[in-house]
């Protein structure tokens, strides 16, 4: 009886203790609580709004929502809605935007996804409309276009590109094919330029032998025919050595084009691929910024941090009163 | 006694530590959160100022007047005159001084907006650099005369640039013994406030004043500190003044190998620095004076 006593005595005794050391921790846990609640701008309101596009690529939940270029909300769910009656489905996108800024979109105001730069993230933004429509009310449409992608871009750059390249080609195997007039009209020009020295010299010499041997018609008629056979069998040897080179060198041509042809491709199906993973890399990336300065902003914003950093404010140049123009200006007054 | 109970002070202890920390944070006065507007206007102040230091000087006048577009949005008169006279300095240093002057007015001549005093007093101050730089001394003068009196002790901290403004302005009158004295008191009050480029600016007056007294030691005394200040701040346009400076003293003292070295660094900043005007000047002087 006596023991139970000292028991339910001691019992009585350890409750307050055990409330002054979970208080502390509870009180802890809610403020950390509070101070989430208040990063995510739980206490904000905020109203849905909607569009509707054929797909949903590009978009993703959490998308900032910006008008005026200042965020003013994000996309908070992306569904697909069945189609009815012989009409296809649609993409409907949510937009959580602040109340507080429905006053700057108009009724017949514009969405439209695009790239903030062409490396930076998506965006939807919202052309605000005219002033004469009506502020946009909750659970209310907005026209949806998008802007062309890196990847569209890429194609539509494609589809320049492949005539003159199947132009190019054409006139490679213009050249390659024998018999062709390229081919032709290139020995030809090949021949007459080699032979344009040899011709001038010989021509030089048969002048300045003409002009000695002008008494002696006879003899200098032979030296100029026994040249003349001389420049003729130059002539044929010449043409043979450039018919023999000539289709190696048409050869080394071909196949430079089409290893031209071949990386342009493979460049074209790179860009292809890095085009479609890029916006992937991005937009995880400029989500993971935005983590990291959403976390040092609340940590700046806590006590006692925040009594350690000062607020940002303007930057004023540092005054000077023999500020110059350019360098040296005003010398001369010292 | 038993171990609980020796535990207890220090439980008690922690628990009161805690009560007290948590007091404190609830008594410290939360921040206001600086709205997204403004956080762009001061972001492209710092943007335009991280221009100005890398000597960008166009880029810095384009971020300066986005700056200023969205203070212009918010009506944040501070942050307007801020950036209206980083501007006005910008464009001096592009050489467009009726582009600065037309800045500064906006704050001096606003009938609408109501400017902190204290930017009042520096955008009057910035006049007056500007008016002094075109030889305007009759003008320089009336817009020190609004500087001084819209610059109020204790929040004011232009006393000293003031009074170097001063000081050029009997410089310019001929005036030299008004002039030392005003760099003097200028040099004591800049050197009070810590206000480096300053101290090197009333060296620098000291030193030409101290010249026109024919007091030439104790000018080339000044000049030199002034000098040695410049060059701790990397100053080129400082740096090839006291240099001038100093060639002038050494030619008056009839030192002429030293006036002549002094020369010879001179022009070697001047061509260094791209400044044509100074360098004909200085390449002159060396061929005149072997």
């Amino acid at each position: 009886m006596i023991e139970r006593a000292v028991r339910t005595g001691r019992a009585s005794r350890s409750i307050p203790r055990v409330v002054a050391f979970a208080l502390p921790a509870l009180i802890g846990i809610l403020m950390v609580a509070a101070v989430i609640a208040w990063k995510q701008e739980l206490f904000v309101s905020r109203t849905p709004i909607y569009v509707f596009t054929e797909n949903a690529l590009g978009i993703t939940s959490g998308m900032p929502v910006k008008v005026f270029g200042i965020t003013v909300g994000a996309v908070s769910d992306v569904t697909i809605v069945p189609g009815s009656g012989g009409t296809r489905g649609r993409v409907r996108v949510e937009l959580e935007v602040k109340s507080e800024q429905l006053q700057h979109i108009a009724k017949d105001a514009h969405a439209r996804l695009l790239r903030e730069s062409l490396v930076g993230q998506s965006v939807i933004e919202i052309l605000p409309g005219s002033g004469q429509a009506r502020p946009i009310a909750r659970n209310e449409v907005l026209v949806f276009e998008r802007s062309k992608s890196v990847g569209e871009i890429a194609e539509e750059l494609n589809h320049m590109l492949a005539p003159t390249l199947a132009q190019v080609k054409e006139f490679v195997g213009e050249i390659k094919s024998q018999g062709g007039e390229a081919q032709k009209t290139l020995v030809q020009v090949t021949t007459l330029l080699q032979e344009l020295p040899e011709s001038n010299r010989q021509l030089r010499k048969t002048l300045s032998s003409a002009e000695r041997a002008f008494d002696h018609v006879d003899s200098a008629l032979g030296d100029i025919t026994q040249k003349a056979g001389g420049t003729l069998d130059n002539m044929q040897r010449t043409a043979a050595a450039v018919e023999a080179a000539a289709p190696g060198v048409l050869k080394k041509i071909e196949s430079a084009a089409e290893s031209a042809a071949q990386t342009a491709d493979s460049v074209r199906r790179l860009s292809e691929g890095a085009a479609a993973r890029v916006p992937l890399l991005l937009d995880s990336g400029a989500g993971i910024v935005r983590d990291v300065d959403d976390i040092v902003g609340g940590a700046k914003r806590s006590w006692p941090l925040r009594n350690l950093v000062s607020p940002p404010a303007e930057v004023m140049l540092q005054l000077d009163s023999q500020e110059a123009s350019r360098p040296g200006a005003g010398a001369p007054r010292n | 006694m038993r171990r609980s109970e020796c535990l207890q002070p220090v439980c008690v202890a922690l628990i009161a530590a805690a009560a007290l920390a948590l007091l404190g944070a609830c008594s410290s006065v939360a921040p206001v959160r600086t709205a997204p507007q403004r956080m762009q206007a001061i972001e492209a102040n710092k943007q335009a100022a991280a221009l100005f230091e890398r000597a960008d000087y166009g880029g810095a006048v384009a971020k300066y007047r986005e700056a200023l577009m969205l203070e212009r949005a918010i009506e944040n008169e501070d942050g307007i005159a801020i950036d209206l006279i980083n501007l006005s300095i910008a464009y001096q240093r592009l050489g467009n001084r009726d582009a600065a002057h037309a800045a500064l007015r906006e704050i001096l001549e606003s009938p609408f907006l109501r400017f902190p005093v204290q930017r009042i007093a520096e955008a009057a101050f910035r006049s007056a650099v500007l008016l002094l730089e075109a030889e305007d001394v009759a003008a320089a003068s009336g817009a020190l005369a609004r500087a001084r009196a819209a610059c109020v002790e204790p929040g004011c901290a232009l006393t000293g640039h003031l009074l170097n403004v001063q000081a050029q302005i009997f410089l310019l009158g001929k005036d030299f013994a008004g002039a030392r004295a005003l760099a003097e008191q200028a040099l004591g009050i800049n050197r009070q406030r810590g206000e480096t480029a300053e101290q090197a600016n009333s060296l620098r007056l000291m030193g030409a004043a101290l010249l026109e007294l024919d007091q030439k030691d104790a000018a080339q005394r000044a000049v030199i500190e002034s000098l040695a200040i410049d060059k701790g701040l990397s100053q080129p346009v400082k740096i090839l003044r006291d240099l001038r400076l100093l060639g002038r003293i050494a030619a008056a003292r009839e030192a002429k190998e030293e006036a002549r070295g002094y020369h010879e660094r001179a022009l070697a900043v001047a061509r260094a620095t791209g400044d044509r005007e100074a360098t004909a000047d200085l390449e002159r002087l060396v061929r005149d004076r072997p």
